[in-house]
């Protein structure tokens, strides 16, 4: 079994009100898509309720960053009460979704996704060795890039929503504030 | 220790991808969209089960298993696994935006889509151990790149997220769309 440790646990974001759903998870896959992470979509369900509609949508896209180690960024939303509403837009009418909305992002690195090293407890031993002792500046390198790419998403996510915001700079941030 | 055939790698697949929906649906509509999709990506089409089930007070339920196969090579094909299940299911007549009436369904829906490759499709290097360590190896050390880095892509991003495209427009789920479209290529 391949290694997989939780490097972002549950950032969540919350909001209740105005957006553009569609446009969401559509912006949520185009930043995947430039990112060269390979889409993974575990939960696609919809359902119509009689206070309006539920989304669950569940993601789990992961990149390949070498042959040992891959990122896998982990997103669930889930939307209750969607309802359709005319809203205007840039001073034209436009139809925007009115509802609530959880999301909860979760980062992993997955450590020997080719399971070479897992054969036997002794080459498991030597992997957890290789890395937290000789490769540890690497990992702490990887650790910190998929720290950042979760950030960044997060921030996307700010602005598609027009929340108030703050910017942190991740690599000021101890890795255990998360 | 001889070979078993679980031990040769000639069949590596992608994940499973899951829609389920309650609402209202065209049931024709999905349907043929479904297989005509597969037929105009050349595909061969196969509807492995149909199960219908005796209704109880909340609907009928229904179960379709579908494979599809695609020979890309003389040794390799793609084989896209579809299980389909509908439950709580009833007809409907539903009055369209022009004053036209059409019976749907109204229920729920699940959906699974699942794909593999098949390597040695026709079976020549299954004749004796030898060939099949032969096939073994080709597999796992020559082939796998290919695999990981084209073929999965293929399958995986343009098949199979393709039809799963397909079937959120024909649903009108909100999250319709597809951003990967382009992933492995522009030339379909």
């Amino acid at each position: 079994m391949s290694d997989l440790r939780i490097i972002v646990d549950h950032m969540q974001f919350e909001y209740k009100g105005l957006f553009d759903l569609n446009n969401l998870f559509k912006t949520v896959d185009a930043w995947l898509f430039e990112r060269v992470y390979e889409k993974r979509t575990n939960k696609n369900f919809e359902e119509n309720t009689p206070t309006g509609k539920f989304i669950e949508w569940e993601i789990a896209s992961w990149f390949k960053a070498t042959d040992y180690i891959r990122n896998i960024i982990k997103i669930r939303m889930l939307f209750y009460d969607l309802k359709k509403v005319e809203a205007t837009r840039e001073k034209e009418k436009a139809k925007v979704t009115q509802g609530r909305v959880i999301m909860y992002f979760d980062g992993y690195i997955e450590f020997d996704y080719l399971h070479y090293w897992d054969r036997h407890p002794v080459l498991q031993f030597l992997r957890t060795l290789y890395d937290k002792f000789i490769f540890k500046a690497y990992t702490e390198r990887f650790e910190q890039r998929l720290t950042y790419d979760v950030h960044q998403l997060y921030e996307l996510i700010e602005k598609h929503f027009n929340v108030y915001r703050h910017y942190r700079v991740v690599t000021k941030v101890p890795h255990f504030a998360h | 220790m001889p070979l078993k055939v679980t031990d040769v790698y000639d069949k590596p697949g992608t994940p499973t991808a899951f829609i389920r929906y309650k609402g209202i649906w065209d049931m024709q509509d999905l349907y043929q969209t479904m297989v005509d999709w597969f037929r105009r990506r050349k595909f061969k089409f196969y509807e492995r089960v149909y199960k219908h089930k005796h209704p109880s007070p909340f609907g009928v339920e229904r179960q379709y298993v579908w494979r599809a196969e695609r020979k890309e090579s003389e040794y390799m094909q793609f084989i896209v696994d579809i299980y389909y299940h509908i439950y709580d299911a009833y007809n409907v007549d539903v009055v369209m935006p022009d004053g036209a009436k059409k019976t749907m369904v109204k229920g729920r829906l699940w959906l699974e889509f699942k794909g593999n490759i098949q390597y040695d499709w026709e079976k020549r290097w299954n004749e004796n151990v030898f060939y099949a360590e032969l096939k073994n190896f080709f597999n796992k050390y020559i082939l796998r790149k290919k695999w990981e880095q084209i073929w999965f892509h293929q399958l995986w991003t343009r098949e199979i997220h393709g039809l799963i495209a397909l079937v959120k427009e024909r649903l009108k789920m909100e999250s319709e769309g597809f951003e990967h479209r382009y992933k492995s290529g522009v030339h379909k």
